[in-house]
């Protein structure tokens, strides 16, 4: 059984996929579950279907324009408390062979992946912000952070960095008692995937699903492992990346 | 970009010179066939360069590439 003592996490990408599978399984076990997102009707709609609404709340911020949370941040803490936790979770899709690969491409990717929440994690580590007694942060990388595929070159390069940036980040907050770790899983059925898969044949599809020995994951597959990081149970876990990927990387 | 720069611009990404000549009747499966990436490599050119979403999917409505300019729009091809 997971225990988590006085925790409120914030999860980014929260209204859909592995970010609302996260925040559904963290509020039903009693976390104070903060959403954040860039739409804020999906937001609340995610919101109202949490087991425990009343013991959740929603921050608008868009990764990719918004520049400071640093408001927000502070209005939430005088509503319900402290932060432990932060899982990023935002993510987007992105297929281009190397021919029509742009800087720009790369500077979207890594802003979302890496730098953007980057900034967030800053503002949320300030002292009046986050617990004095320490917490977890949980990135999002993939399976693809450690293998190639043709036409993901700026998807892959920003994982990649994923698993550096956590080690690093480990390292400068063991002092305070934050753990960071990062997950790495393989294709999940999200609404991420889908748009995936649109651009796929039917053929790349079936083969892409036969890379995985135990099948595609389901956003709660992933949520669990996420859950497990931010507990108390996981407290001697830091700077690793877990993957999650139904036995994609290990053939 | 005219219907020609069009063409000639697909030919050069999938590296078509001397398999396949581009043009109205050029057939779409064949421009397929040519590299496992071709499909991504069309769906990402056409929204970069015309702001068009096309879906893997819609590739088996078109028969050839000029199907393929009516579906995005003749008026889009300066």
């Amino acid at each position: 059984m997971l225990t988590f003592k006085n925790q409120k996490v914030l999860i980014s990408g929260a209204s859909s996929g592995i970010g609302y599978s996260t925040a559904y399984l963290l509020n039903s076990l009693g976390v104070n579950t903060v959403l954040l997102g860039r739409n804020k009707s999906k937001l609340e709609e995610s919101m109202s279907k949490l087991k425990h609404p009343d013991n959740a709340s929603i921050i608008v911020f868009d990764f990719l324009s918004d520049v400071s949370i640093k408001d927000e941040l502070r209005q939430s803490v005088a509503d319900s408390g402290a932060f432990s936790g932060f899982v990023h979770s935002a993510g987007i899709d992105s297929a281009k062979p190397y021919k029509l690969l742009k800087s720009q491409d790369f500077d979207t990717m890594n802003k979302l992946n890496i730098t953007a929440p980057f900034q967030v994690v800053k503002d949320l580590l300030h002292k009046s912000v986050f617990s004095p007694e320490g917490g977890s942060i949980v990135w999002l990388g993939s399976v693809m952070g450690s293998l190639g595929q043709k036409g993901k070159i700026a998807y892959t390069s920003s994982k990649a960095a994923v698993d550096g940036f956590v080690k690093s980040l480990a390292l400068e907050l063991a002092g305070k008692k934050i753990r960071v770790n990062s997950v790495a899983p393989g294709i999940v059925e999200t609404p991420l995937t889908d748009e995936l898969f649109s651009k796929t044949t039917e053929e790349n599809i079936k083969a892409i699903e036969a890379m995985h020995p135990l099948g595609l994951g389901k956003p709660e597959d992933v949520a669990n492992l996420i859950g497990f990081l931010l507990s108390d149970q996981s407290k001697w876990v830091t700077g690793t990346t877990h993957f999650i990927d139904g036995g994609y990387h290990i053939q | 970009m005219n219907k020609e720069e069009f063409y000639t611009q697909i030919s050069d990404l999938l590296e078509l010179e001397g398999e396949l000549e581009t043009n109205d009747s050029t057939l779409i499966e064949d421009v397929l066939e040519i590299d496992s990436l071709a499909h991504i490599t069309l769906i990402s050119f056409v929204k970069d360069e015309l702001s068009f979403d096309l879906k893997a999917e819609d590739f088996s409505k078109f028969n050839t590439l000029s199907d393929l300019v009516k579906a995005i729009g003749e008026s889009k091809f300066a």
